[in-house]
């Protein structure tokens, strides 16, 4: 710690201060309370240093906060890095931003102390990374996708904001596995991944929360950058689920035109999904009660002859087909 | 970084909406007196300007609901400086009443209308451009302050204990 002296403000005004008078090598801007005022935060601390801006994440503003490290053609990249808290100090310092190098030339030159904190961290972000994701597709697991959805309607009843939880799977995929091997069962799960993640909002999460078995949580997103928050909230609470459904809609459509060699010459429009959307506070209130909504509307639809998507309807027996 | 001209003549930050017609009229103002204007869209950047300055004279001018975040922590951060401030109240957006009372603990000018930062302006230019810090409320007699509170809630529809 020695080696990182650190202020701390309260204030983000005295933060942005600190950071416009002082040579400082890391900022790290606590998320939580920033809200609707971080892109302005941001751009002030743009201003105001050269210093490597860091973000401290809660796993709930994880989307949010890979979304502001990552450099877009038609934004100007709000942050550096970020970390999910807990966090420990040193890793402002050893932790490379996306497409750098290992450190800033500014970092003093590591020491033996330093490179086993780095080594520390590396295989602590490592665990991590094994902990919250689907090792096959890439997507998040199940933990996560229960620990985010969990943080998120915590937030939602704070806020007023909704959230949209959708989980599908595979129709007849045990028949691929068993027919075509397991090696193309998982191609096939790797490629709905793909085509899920394409479809959804990028603050949207996604995972794999069982064998064939996907989910999404859709939810408002309160850290827009430049927009009317307010203003957002209420557009994005009008539309939900409209939303989510357009996107599983769209999923479903694309993941049906899919080709996929592997399934012979065949392969190409052969796959479907059914699943089942169930929406806070609406069909439920905890993550437990949505899960189990969106898990009965999944069912229904299997039932029903599969390739459909239900959303859970008023009242709470009408299943109400998305077509 | 902040506060990149290498200039050393006075300055006038604008805080506000760029397309109001308070921050236009300010530039406009300024230029006229041939005084360099800065625009900034909200307190946090004003902050960054700040931060910049160095020894270089500053008028802050912004609208009350930018200079009152932070519960009034930018007007601290200004007369660390001894720099000056002035509010426009726009009397057809919200003002909180303790926006408006830290705002006058720390001397600021509060003005109504955007004409009037004219006279805040030649003020300031002709004098150093610098005047005493935040006020503490202890600086101010009983009756000062309890006419300014009345004044204040008055002006803001308030009802006083007064």
């Amino acid at each position: 710690m020695d080696r990182y002296p650190c202020d701390v403000c309260a204030n983000v005004l005295d933060g942005i201060r600190a950071a416009a008078q002082g040579r400082f090598d890391v900022i790290g801007v606590v998320m939580d309370g920033t809200l609707s005022q971080l892109g302005s935060i941001l751009r002030a601390l743009r201003k105001s240093t050269s210093a490597r801006i860091v973000l401290l994440a809660q796993m709930h503003e994880e989307p949010i906060a890979r979304r502001l490290v990552t450099a877009d053609p038609e934004e100007e990249k709000r942050a550096d890095a970020y970390v999910i808290c807990p966090l420990r100090l040193a890793s402002f310092c050893t932790q490379p931003g996306p497409g750098e190098g290992p450190q800033t030339p500014e970092t003093p030159s590591a020491g033996p102390e330093e490179t086993v904190s780095a080594e520390l961290e590396r295989r602590i972000r490592h665990l991590e990374r094994l902990a919250t994701t689907d090792d096959l597709t890439g997507l998040k697991n199940r933990r996560y996708i229960r620990e985010f959805a969990g943080q998120i309607l915590e937030q939602a009843r704070g806020t007023g904001g909704r959230v949209t939880l959708l989980v599908f799977d595979i129709d007849n995929f045990k028949h691929y596995n068993d027919v075509y091997g397991h090696a193309t069962g998982d191609e096939i799960l790797r490629q709905a991944a793909i085509l899920v993640r394409r479809c959804c909002r990028p603050h949207d999460v996604v995972g794999r929360i069982g064998g064939d078995e996907f989910a999404v949580v859709f939810w408002d997103d309160p850290y827009r950058v430049g927009g009317d928050v307010e203003r957002d909230r209420r557009s994005a609470a009008a539309e939900h689920p409209t939303e989510a459904i357009s996107v599983a809609k769209r999923f479903q459509k694309e993941f049906g035109n899919a080709d996929l060699h592997l399934l012979g010459p065949a392969g190409e429009g052969v796959l479907t999904i059914s699943g089942g959307l169930a929406s806070f506070p609406r069909d439920g209130e905890t993550v437990e009660q949505l899960f189990e909504k969106a898990d009965l509307a999944l069912l229904d639809a299997k039932r029903r002859g599969k390739n459909r998507i239900y959303l859970v309807g008023e009242p709470q027996s009408d299943i109400a087909e998305i077509e | 970084m902040a506060g990149g001209s290498l200039g050393l003549g006075p300055r006038v930050i604008v805080v506000g909406d760029p397309c109001s017609e308070f921050v236009r009229t300010m530039v406009r103002l300024a230029r006229e007196h041939e005084v360099e204007a800065v625009p900034c869209d909200d307190a946090y950047s004003a902050v960054a300007e700040i931060g910049g300055l160095a020894d270089r004279r500053a008028l802050i001018v912004g609208t009350m609901r930018e200079l009152t975040r932070e519960n009034g922590r930018f007007f601290e951060l200004a007369a660390t400086d001894a720099i000056r401030c002035c509010c426009f109240l726009d009397t057809r957006t919200a003002a909180g009443r303790d926006g408006v009372l830290s705002a006058s603990r720390a001397g600021a000018a509060v003005i109504s209308d955007p004409r009037e930062a004219e006279d805040v302006l030649t003020e300031w230019l002709a004098d150093d451009g610098r005047r005493p810090g935040r006020l503490a409320p202890q600086d101010l007699l009983d009756n000062d302050l309890r006419a300014t509170e009345a004044e204040l809630s008055a002006l803001l529809g308030h009802k006083t204990n007064a």
